[in-house]
């Protein structure tokens, strides 16, 4: 009992302590705020795909359009996508051995075993793409199956790479980049960096990076850090007592 | 007391413990393609047939299979029922023996078949004696052909 009490008072006066704060002439300080959003998808494959017997001209042939949808709110990081691929034999057997051959095809494309049928994007909105399965009109009757494997993947954008000029000098980037992002990336071979929102050079002197057939009376006379560099342009370096 | 106290604060702890979901990189999926075929298939079996007098051999047609999509393990058999003599139209007592014979000169009965294509010419024959004891007057008679969709 005595023990209970005392740890009964204990949480008391923990909960009633107090902190005083005085009001300083002049304070800072900073706070990390971070949170962390999981990317988030969903992709709605039907289980069965039933082809329906289409006669025309007096050909018969065993088709049908198959959708693949992703729920509306896919989120994934900056760059991503998901891509759909398909694994078959593209054949159908019964069960007393007969077999039938199907095709299926993305925008109008034939696809192979492991091509992709599908790419889907960051979107709010639902999404969708549809393939078509075809089979000509077998020898036997029977009841046809085939099970077929989609694989659904989280990928990286490819990489586009332009090129400009820094005098005579040719260097590349990944298009969309910035001179910031430029000057951390594997790109820069040349020994650049940024301060200030500037771009500067140096090897024992300084030079600064400016937009070439520009003038220092020019508002975009100095290439800024958060810039986007242009394919194929020209760019020059300026000795920084002329700049 | 302690114990007690202990054990529930460790309960509230692990209760309070959250887990994170991820999604995953790579994931799959199957689907089945299915489709139904029924069986189908044509045969054409002999139309009606004149005999002339004394014709000891007379083409009967054949029984053809025109159109087939049938399970592997199916066939399609034909039987042919006949009583084998050709009724006077005045007194059916009177009667000329025949047969029906396929390519080979073997009596029909029955035959399986398979594919689009598959046939059996038929031929009914008729001896020149049977002819000679015949007596005058018009004769016919119904064969029966029966058209089934068997196990091989």
């Amino acid at each position: 009992m005595k023990k209970l009490f005392a740890l009964i008072l204990t949480v008391c006066l923990l909960a009633s302590m107090s902190v005083t704060a005085f009001a300083a002439n002049t304070t800072g300080g900073s706070t990390e705020v971070s949170f962390n959003v999981d990317p988030t998808y969903t992709v709605t494959i039907p289980a069965t795909v039933e082809l329906q017997k289409i006669e025309d001209n007096g050909t018969v042939t065993y088709e049908n359009d198959y959708t693949l949808t992703a729920q509306a709110g896919v989120r994934l990081k900056k760059g991503e996508y998901i891509e759909v691929t398909v694994a078959s034999e593209f054949k159908m057997t019964t069960a007393e051995g007969a077999t039938l051959d199907y095709t299926i095809t993305a925008e109008n494309a034939t696809i192979a075993t492991g091509g992709v049928v599908a790419e889907f994007a960051t979107d709010k909105a639902e999404q969708t793409a549809t393939i078509h399965i075809a089979a000509n009109d077998p020898d036997y009757a029977g009841e046809y199956k085939d099970t077929v494997t989609f694989t659904i993947a989280v990928k990286d954008a490819p990489v586009t790479t332009i090129n400009f000029t820094i005098g005579e000098d040719t260097y590349q980037a990944e298009e969309g980049m910035t001179w910031a992002q430029w000057i951390e990336s594997a790109y820069n071979n040349g020994g650049f960096y940024s301060a200030n929102e500037s771009v500067y050079w140096g090897e024992g002197f300084w030079f600064i990076l400016c937009n070439y057939g520009k003038t220092p009376s020019d508002d975009d006379y100095y290439v800024n850090a958060a810039d986007v560099i242009q394919a194929n342009t020209d760019y020059v370096r300026v000795e920084l007592s002329e700049g | 007391m302690k114990k007690l106290f202990a054990l529930i604060l460790t309960v509230v702890m692990i209760a309070t413990m959250s887990t994170t979901a991820f999604a995953a990189n790579t994931t799959e999926g199957e689907a089945d393609i299915t489709t139904s075929i029924a069986p189908t298939y044509t045969v054409t079996i002999p139309a009606d047939v004149n005999v002339q007098f004394n014709a000891t051999e007379t083409s009967f047609g054949a029984i053809e299979v025109e159109a087939s999509q049938i399970h592997p393990d199916k066939c399609i058999k034909v039987e042919l029922t006949s009583d084998g003599k050709l009724e006077n139209s005045i007194d059916a007592t009177k009667v000329i023996p025949y047969a029906i014979k396929d390519s080979e000169g073997a009596a029909f009965a029955s035959a399986t078949y398979l594919t689009e294509g598959d046939k059996t010419e038929l031929s009914i024959h008729i001896t020149a004696n049977d002819w000679n004891a015949a007596y005058a007057g018009d004769y016919s008679d119904t064969v029966t052909f029966t058209v089934s969709y068997e196990d091989k």
